[in-house]
């Protein structure tokens, strides 16, 4: 792995189009989800897969074969996505999720905790009502959620994937369940499974 | 046992209820269910739960939301033409 760090490994651009393919496209359904779950538009999420595709191209001779591919490719799309969506949405609707943390935070651990959401009622809920839930959490509660429960990244994974420490990394998974519970436990409630 | 005492103690008293019994057992839970907890962790975490009634309803939940999340939310189809334009423009790239 080391000796082929410098010079390119690869006999011709064929062969490492073939390796690159092979390496990286059986993912882009994951990554496309990914995309439109974090853009919730489908022209947004062609242009962000497309950029993850062509960068990752790009930094081929720099990826280390052995390392998680998945991993790598969500790691790019995530900073396309922050580089470029997130700056372009207008202001006004940013959330500075420090704060949102410190805020949900503050109730921590003495969390009211959705006494009257039952397993019968969550199991009952229908994927539309269940992605609806998932899709009006804040983009980070919403992230983080997605690669753990969704994609089944190690905590290890969705560390370096968002550039934050595990201790984060478990903190907002916490927070970002417990709203997403409380989202859950309203369409439980409409639905009149806890009535 | 002193846990289930405690707990109908609690409720006898009306006083506020947790939906678990401690920090560590909610924190050990959700390591246990995202896979990242260590056998005897686990193994603790189990046997606690057969004995603890709002530790084994909150398993329950949490177990059931992330399954949910997992097998109920449809995926959306890539669209075909996407995969052929990103392979196009790869092999462009000199």
């Amino acid at each position: 792995m080391e000796e082929n760090k410098k010079k390119s490994p690869y006999k011709n651009k064929a062969e490492k189009d073939a390796l690159f393919e092979k390496e990286f496209m059986h993912l882009i359904t994951p990554l496309y989800n990914f995309a439109y779950r974090l853009t919730f538009n489908e022209d947004d999420a062609n242009d962000l897969v497309q950029e993850t595709y062509l960068k990752a191209y790009r930094f081929f001779d720099s990826y280390e074969k052995g390392t998680n591919a998945k991993a790598w490719l969500f790691r790019i799309l995530k900073n396309s996505f922050i580089n470029e969506y997130r700056k372009n949405v207008k202001q006004p609707g940013k959330v500075d999720y420090q704060e949102v943390e410190s805020y949900y935070n503050s109730d921590d651990i003495d969390e009211p905790i959705t006494q009257d959401l039952r397993v019968d009622s969550v199991k009952d809920l229908i994927g539309d009502e269940v992605a609806n839930a998932l899709n009006s959490l804040d983009v980070d509660f919403r992230t983080i959620i997605i690669l753990c429960d969704l994609e089944e990244f190690t905590y290890e994974e969705i560390a370096k994937i968002l550039d934050i420490p595990i201790g984060t990394v478990r903190s907002r998974l916490h927070r970002a369940r417990n709203i997403l519970k409380e989202k859950l436990r309203e369409y439980a409630r409409n639905m009149g499974y806890n009535g | 046992m002193i846990k289930t005492i405690t707990h109908l103690i609690h409720r006898l008293i009306g006083k506020k209820e947790h939906s678990y019994c401690c920090k560590n057992c909610i924190n050990d839970l959700y390591l246990v269910l995202d896979g990242e907890a260590e056998q005897k962790q686990e193994e603790e975490l189990l046997k606690h739960i057969e004995k603890c009634e709002p530790c084994f309803t909150r398993y329950q939940i949490e177990k059931s939301v992330k399954e949910v999340i997992k097998y109920k939310i449809q995926h959306k189809q890539v669209p075909p033409q996407l995969i052929h334009s990103i392979k196009e423009k790869i092999n462009g790239i000199i």
